[in-house]
This record gives C-alpha cells, sequence and structure tokens, in this order.
C-alpha cells in the first residue's frame, strides 16, 4: 500500500512489538498522515490540488478567557476571526472507551473518558475541539492514536449539538488527506488475516 | 361404526379450529414494581421493599394480542382489595421502546402508600377491545421500624459519604501513603478507619452484578434496587427518561415527613449519578438539562438547599458558549395526559419545560441560593448565615485533588515541597477549585442551622474517575482528599451527638491491588523505563526491566513511606521505594510505574518539531508508552471497569452498630429510617442468635 511515506517503515516494526498490528497500523496511518514534511513531498507529486492558504496556527489556551469567570465561557477575538478559516493545531486525541465512528475530541492534554461510566461528567477541558473525519472517512470507526498529533482543517466556532446530545462549540472539519480514498482507509482498517 | 378416516379427521379439524382461539389473548409483559413472582412464578426473594408510608407508583405494560385491538380498561389490586384511584392508561403510540407494540398500553398508579407489614401480592386486571381480559400479579414487602426495645432516640442528622469506587484496596492505599507504617504498624489511622463498625455491602444492581454510580447510590438512598444507568426509578417501556416509576428517596421522605434539609456534596459534575441519585428521578442518568433543572424545580419535595460541585455547564443558557444545555434532555410534564400529569398531580413535582435558554444559575439566586463560581466566592459566604448554597467549580468534573493542590503549591510552595510548574488548573481556567473537605465544611455550616436537621451527600468522586484511567497516584490522593472530608463529618458528629456517618462506596472500580513496592529508588526507575528504540541503545522499558528489576513482593515490599506535606498531602508522589498498583479489571497499558507527569507551563503552544514535546500524560496508553511494560487487559477498550466485589461500609454515631455484617446496599436505606423515625435499637451483642432485621 502506497499510502506509507518511506520513514513509517522504521516505526513500524517499533510500534507493532508494542502495540500490534492493527494499532501499529493506525499509528502509522495517522503519523504518516499527519507529519507534514514527508507529506509535503508526496502530496506535491501525487495530487494536483489548488493552492491552498497556509493555516492559521492556533493554540488551545488561547481559546477563551482564562480564568472563566463566575458564569460561562468568553470566546478569545482570535478564536471568533478563525472561524470558517483553514487552522492548524496541535493536541492529543481523546481515548475511547468504545472506538467512535467518523469524529473524535481533541484536546491540550492527553485523557481518557470513561463514557459508559461517565457520559457527560467528563474530564473535558473547557477548550475540547470535536474533530469530524472527511466524507470519505465518516463512517469508518476511529482508532485511538497515541501522541502529540497536528491536525490541520477548517475551523467551526458556535453551537453544535451531536446526535447522542453532547454539546461542544468548537469543531474542526479534518482535511481529506491527499490520496487517502474511502477504500483505502478501510483497507488499513482491516488488514488482510494471515 | 366410526369411519375410519372421517373421525380422525374430524378430530383435527375441531383441534385446528380449536388451538388458534386459545392461544390468542392480550398479555401483561411487564409489572411493576419488579418481582420474582411475576418474573418466575417464585414468591421468594421479594425484589421491591418499601417502608410504611414511603411513595411509590406501581405499572404494568400490556399489550393486545393483534394490531386491531387495544387495552381498553386497567385496575389494580393490592391483597385482593382494589387500588381506589384512577388508573392512568396510556397507548403506546411512538412513546415506547422498539418492540413494543404502538398499540401496548402503560397502566400507571402515582405516589401510592402502603403501612400494613409484610409481603403484599399485587394484581393487574386489564380487559382487551374484544372483551377478553388478561391478570398478573406480583409482590413487594413493607419492611417494618422498630419501636420498642430501643436504646435512644431519633437521630437528627444523616451524613453519608460516599467514595465513588472505593473498595477495600483503594483505602488501604490511602492510609499507607497519607500515614506510612512502621514495623507493621500504621503511623495514624485514616478517619474512617477509627469507626467503631464495618461492614461489607453487597451492590450489584437490579440487572447484574457488576453495578453502575446511577443505581450504585439509589440502592442506599432508596432501598430498592434500580437498573444500571437508572437512578431512584424501575424500568419501564417508554423512551420519555422522566416518566418511570418513581421510588421516594431518604431525602425526599424525609423531608415530607420531619422538614429535613438536603445537602449534595461532590468533585464531579453535579448532574452526574451519585448526587443526582439522592434527588432525581430518571432511567437516563445522562439526561443532564432535566437532571438539572429538577433539583431546583422540585426542591420542595428532596429539601435541596445545598448543592456543590462541578457542572456548571448544565446551569448556562444553552446560547452562553460552554453551555451543555439542551431540549433534547430537558423534561416538560404534560398537564392533560395523566401518565405524567399524574407525577405533577401525585407526587408535586414541578411541570417543567424544555427551556433549553434557561439561565439556571439566576432562578437559583431567585429562589434564595447564594451562588459561589470558586473557593474564594465560597470562602465569603457566612455559613452561620445562609440558608441556601449553589457552588458550580468548573464545567463539567472539578479537577482532581493531585492538580488542584500542584495549582495551590505553584502559587505558594509549602515549606518542605519543591514549587510546582503544573498549570492543570490554569489550563482548564478554573485555577481556584475548592476541596473536597473545604466544601464539606461550608455545607455543614449551611446546613447546621436547619433545625429539623438535615441529610448530607458528599462524594469523593474521582477516585472512581481516575481507576477508570488507572491513573494511580491521581485516585491515591483524592482518596486521601474524601478522607479528610469524613474526618469533618466524625468531628461534627462528635460535638451534635445527634449525627450518625456512613462511609462507603457505591462499587468498587478496577480490581486494584496493593501487589507490593518497588525495589529501586526513582532514579533507576526513571532510567529502567527511559524509552525503547527512543531511549539510548534502547535497552530500558520492557519486563525485564520494569517488571523483574522492580516489582517487590512479599517481604521486599517493606513499608513505603511518602513525605506528607503541610498541606496534608504527599510532598512528591515519585518516592523510592514506591507502592505499587495492579489493576485486575484493566484495560490494556503501558505501566512505568511513575506519576503521569506534571504539565510544564507552556503546553499550550504548538509544537516545536525540534525542541521536546510538551506532555501531560494521563491516560492509559500514551501516558507511559516510552518505559514500554505492556500490560494486557481483561477488558477491551481503553479504561478499567467496575467490579463486582462486595465494598467495606465503615459507621459512626448513634445506630452505628446496625451497619455490621454483610449487607445488600438496599439495607442501608432501612437501618438510616430507622434511626431517623424511630430510634437506635438496642443491640445485643451476646446473644446466641442475634436478631437481624434487615
Amino acid at each position: 500500500m502506497n499510502l506509507m511515506p518511506p520513514f513509517t517503515h522504521k516505526l513500524h516494526a517499533m510500534n507493532t512489538a508494542f502495540l500490534g498490528t492493527r494499532r501499529a497500523l493506525a499509528a502509522l496511518f495517522l503519523a504518516g498522515c499527519l507529519a507534514p514534511s514527508a507529506w509535503a513531498q508526496i502530496a506535491d507529486s501525487t495530487t494536483a490540488t489548488a493552492t491552498a492558504t497556509e493555516p492559521t496556527v492556533l493554540r488551545f489556551r488561547d481559546f477563551y478567557q482564562s480564568p472563566v469567570g463566575p458564569a460561562g465561557l468568553q470566546m478569545s477575538e482570535s478564536l471568533q476571526r478563525a472561524h470558517g478559516q483553514r487552522v492548524q493545531l496541535t493536541g492529543y486525541m481523546v481515548m475511547q472507551e468504545t472506538p467512535l465512528s467518523g469524529h473524535f475530541f481533541f484536546t491540550p492534554l492527553p485523557l481518557t473518558m470513561s463514557s459508559h461510566a461517565d457520559g457527560d461528567a467528563d474530564d473535558l477541558p473547557p477548550s475540547t475541539v470535536l474533530v469530524q473525519l472527511p466524507p470519505a472517512e465518516k463512517a469508518l470507526p476511529v482508532l485511538s492514536t497515541a501522541g502529540l498529533l497536528q491536525l490541520t482543517g477548517q475551523l467551526q466556532v458556535g453551537r453544535f449539538e451531536m446526535p447522542d446530545g453532547r454539546i461542544v462549540w468548537i469543531r474542526l472539519l479534518l482535511e481529506p488527506r491527499p490520496g487517502v480514498t474511502a477504500a483505502a482507509s478501510n483497507a488499513l482498517r482491516n488488514p488482510p488475516t494471515r | 361404526m366410526t369411519h375410519p378416516i372421517a373421525t380422525p379427521a374430524l378430530l383435527c379439524l375441531t383441534l385446528l379450529s380449536w388451538v388458534p382461539h386459545a392461544t390468542a389473548a392480550p398479555s401483561v409483559t411487564r409489572l411493576t414494581p419488579p418481582s420474582e413472582l411475576f418474573t418466575s412464578q417464585q414468591a421468594a426473594p421479594v425484589i421491591a421493599r418499601f417502608l410504611p408510608g414511603q411513595r411509590f407508583d406501581m405499572q404494568a405494560t400490556l399489550r393486545p394480542d393483534d394490531d386491531s385491538k387495544t387495552i381498553t380498561d386497567a385496575r389494580f389490586a393490592i391483597d385482593g382489595q382494589a387500588v381506589a384511584l384512577p388508573v392512568a392508561l396510556k397507548a403506546c403510540g411512538t412513546g415506547c421502546l422498539k418492540g413494543v407494540p404502538a398499540n401496548a398500553s402503560i397502566a400507571t398508579l402515582r405516589a401510592l402508600t402502603v403501612g400494613k407489614a409484610g409481603v403484599h401480592e399485587f394484581t393487574v386486571s386489564a380487559t382487551q377491545s374484544d372483551g377478553q381480559t388478561v391478570s398478573a400479579r406480583g409482590n413487594f414487602e413493607i419492611v417494618p421500624l422498630q419501636t420498642t426495645g430501643l436504646s435512644s432516640g431519633k437521630v437528627k442528622n444523616i451524613i453519608i459519604l460516599l467514595g465513588d469506587g472505593m473498595g477495600a484496596a483503594q483505602r488501604t492505599a490511602a492510609r499507607i501513603v497519607r500515614s506510612g507504617y512502621a514495623q507493621g504498624k500504621p503511623l495514624a489511622p485514616l478517619a474512617m478507619d477509627t469507626f467503631p463498625v464495618t461492614g461489607m455491602v453487597r451492590t450489584s444492581s437490579l440487572n447484574s452484578i457488576v453495578t453502575d454510580s446511577s443505581p450504585g447510590m439509589t440502592a442506599y438512598v432508596s432501598g430498592n434496587k434500580n437498573n444500571n444507568n437508572e437512578e431512584g426509578v424501575f424500568p419501564d417501556d417508554t423512551t420519555n427518561p422522566f416518566d418511570n416509576p418513581r421510588i421516594e428517596y431518604l431525602s425526599e421522605y424525609l423531608h415530607r415527613t420531619q422538614g429535613k434539609a438536603l445537602g449534595l456534596v461532590t468533585t464531579a459534575d453535579v448532574f452526574d449519578a451519585t448526587p443526582a441519585g439522592n434527588a432525581v428521578h430518571t432511567s437516563s442518568r445522562g439526561a443532564g438539562t432535566g437532571i438539572v433543572d429538577q433539583f431546583l424545580d422540585d426542591r420542595g419535595l428532596t429539601g435541596l438547599s445545598v448543592l456543590m460541585g462541578g457542572g456548571r455547564k448544565w446551569f448556562l443558557p444553552a446560547s452562553t458558549p460552554g453551555s451543555g444545555r439542551t431540549t433534547t434532555n430537558d423534561y416538560a410534564f404534560s398537564s392533560t395526559d395523566a401518565h405524567t400529569a399524574d407525577i405533577v398531580k401525585r407526587w408535586g413535582a414541578a411541570t417543567g419545560a424544555l427551556d433549553a435558554e434557561r439561565d439556571l444559575i439566576k432562578d437559583f439566586a431567585a429562589a434564595g441560593f447564594r451562588y459561589a463560581a470558586d473557593k474564594t466566592a465560597m470562602d465569603a459566604v457566612n455559613g452561620a448565615q445562609t440558608d441556601r448554597l449553589l457552588g458550580l467549580f468548573a464545567l463539567s468534573n472539578m479537577n482532581v485533588a493531585l492538580d488542584k493542590i500542584d495549582g495551590r503549591r505553584a502559587k505558594k510552595p509549602p515549606e518542605g515541597s519543591a514549587p510546582s510548574t503544573t498549570t492543570v488548573v490554569d489550563d482548564y481556567g478554573f485555577p481556584d477549585q475548592p476541596m473536597l473537605d473545604e466544601m464539606t465544611a461550608k455545607a455543614l455550616q449551611v446546613l447546621g442551622r436547619k433545625k429539623e436537621g438535615f441529610v448530607l451527600m458528599v462524594e469523593g468522586a474521582s477516585i472512581d474517575k481516575q481507576a477508570h484511567a488507572m491513573d494511580t497516584e491521581r485516585w491515591m490522593l483524592d482518596t486521601i482528599e474524601f478522607d479528610r472530608a469524613v474526618a469533618l463529618a466524625q468531628a461534627y458528629a462528635d460535638e451534635h451527638g445527634d449525627t450518625i456517618v456512613i462511609v462507603t462506596a457505591d462499587h468498587e472500580c478496577s480490581g486494584a491491588a496493593l501487589i507490593g513496592s518497588s525495589r529501586v529508588n526513582d532514579a533507576t526507575l526513571a532510567e529502567l523505563g527511559a524509552g525503547v528504540g527512543g531511549g539510548v541503545g534502547g535497552s530500558a522499558g520492557g519486563k525485564a526491566n520494569l517488571r523483574d528489576k522492580v516489582v517487590g513482593i512479599y517481604e521486599q515490599a517493606g513499608f513505603p513511606r511518602y513525605r506528607i506535606a503541610a498541606d496534608g498531602y504527599p510532598a512528591t508522589t515519585d518516592i523510592d521505594f514506591r507502592l505499587l498498583i495492579g489493576y485486575g479489571a484493566n484495560a490494556d497499558r503501558y505501566e512505568d510505574w511513575r506519576t503521569n507527569a506534571k504539565p510544564l507551563r507552556n503546553s499550550g503552544q504548538a509544537v516545536d518539531k525540534e525542541g521536546p514535546v510538551a506532555t501531560y500524560p494521563n491516560t492509559p496508553m500514551n501516558r507511559d508508552i516510552a518505559g514500554g511494560l505492556l500490560i494486557t487487559g481483561h477488558v477491551p477498550g481503553e479504561s478499567a471497569v467496575h467490579t463486582a466485589t462486595d465494598v467495606p461500609l465503615s459507621a459512626y454515631g448513634p445506630g452505628a452498630w446496625a451497619f455490621t455484617g454483610v449487607q445488600d446496599n438496599t439495607d442501608v436505606f432501612f437501618k438510616l429510617i430507622q434511626v431517623a423515625e424511630k430510634g437506635v435499637p438496642k443491640l445485643d451483642v451476646f446473644a446466641a442468635r442475634p436478631k437481624k432485621r434487615f
């Protein structure tokens, strides 16, 4: 499968030893897709995209006024200006008790959600972002990916109700990754059994 | 002479025409209160138990035998006597669970009470539109209170301290860390260790040996088992989470009969199961908007006067950033349809409204509640002159003890401890959150003003949450924080003499096990876990380094000693020869035994690709990955889970002696009401066969 940039093969051996093959593939998949320098080369050579604007680099701690104060959150000007813009954000995927489909939560610190036990009584910080996968991957389960991730996509700021009733205020619509199609991602999630 | 073919043929035809009529009849598919008599036709064990005069709902789900028919009438009787109340009969339509047909009907009687002690049989009888009838029977027990042979009078106040997920291992670990041992003797007990009575509690729910925090709480305060995820209600067949058959809570019963006040203090989001399971009736522990609305709207039923914890998101109007309010999980009863209108009429509950834009903080204030958004504001409340207090210290759960303490030390390092660079509380935007014992002290000041007395529930919520995350140091410190609240409750009981205090858990979480201690000091431990592949030479990590060289079992474990700072918490949890915890109900994780490091101040910055990455490790899989000791879990996913193990319950004050032995969590309710309503039974400890009433 030509989706793995060369340098990730080295990671593969290490990852497999610790994570098991499926997780290794997932880690690889996202690591490969998200390590900007490696992808830049491949993207230039394999895709003909329109010139994208440089993404605005955002930080979680710039989203809201801190401390929060006695009532609700106050969005910063930079957050409001970033609505609808192409942005880049670095953080951690929230680890889920059971895999989610088509989305995950993104936070400035690594966290676990024990959703069966806790539901909406969670330890998520106010600056939590809902990351929504591109249409090609919406129906597929998200595989846990540990470590710092750098994501690029379109920012949506404002109240959004998820199907289970949870309200989120910031969403990142992840950019489709060059060369990634639904079939390819599906194959990665279901490697041929030995 | 009979025809050789015709007679059998005639017989067959007769049988064929007879059989369909015999099986086509309406049926009763659910009867509430639940009973084995209904489910398996066995009279024992009796599942549902109530006090004389405790309110509860009765309900049946009735199914016609085909689509064209309906249920036209339903009646209930208890011990053969018809219940003289109008039955609310409601056809399902689209309002029932999948698999329940639209023409099924739910028949309900709200807020019944039965006075006579003993087991009672009850029946439902229903009529179908074609005249056919059906009936079914179940049973429940009315448990009498003891009125003679009492050694002392009524108890005025009840304090329930609930360590969520806190089993024996969690208590033992907190003692070792907080106090230290010398030659086998602890240098100081935990406050909960000094309670004279400790018994064991069976924690199963209505539908499983492994419970969750919803029925884990409500069993203690309603005397009845509930399904997982449900609180203060029996299961039903409708999709509405607020219309289930109710069971009167301890708080509601004592407020109604004696005018007592209710206080709820937690480190979790206040809508969470443990606090809500003292005051709100719902089959969906996640229905946040409706739950918090009912905290206020039904304070006339519960006597709610103090509510403190996290969960501010439910109290902000839906259009305010940070709000979690939504009509999707709000409540509103009908004023015309008896199925829910009777909840208002018979229970005296509020009607409610779908009002996501409600400013609930403002409404609490209008109802006379002082509002505190942080510790400073809470301290400024004069408890001696305040009757009602609302404290909302975080959007969802509050930060845990370790992170709150680190936040305080960053501002003002206590003597003997290094200044911390942790800013978890700053990064969450809530830098001034109170500790659980500080919240408890304030609650006691406010509630103590109530001359009729009070029920106070204090929850150490994140013992469980951090045990799910298998974050050893964070749940150990939360247990220490919880024990400080226990000490305050005990001191209150000592001072007043009319207060019973119980310390218990809803269930155990994670199967925590004190396996031993580290055979190496902290510096060596750090080296041993210094990163396979990523580290130098790749020789660190793995079983050979992090398990075989580290884990000291049996006499190798010795006595880990944690130095306690002036603020009452360990100066550091990364001591030499630290306590080691294993998890029996764990998910896959990587362990390096060290405290998940404190975050650096600039952790929110965009990643500097050349420099080191700032991290707050706080999840099992990614936090210790460098160390590489993979521990395979028994359960899939990322979290450890609850276990079915019995938990210890400790009791203090008048009536404490009833709590010995192995008891059901539902037994606790009856023991508490006994001492609050009638008085403390004389206990004959030397009787050959002591008469155990529950």
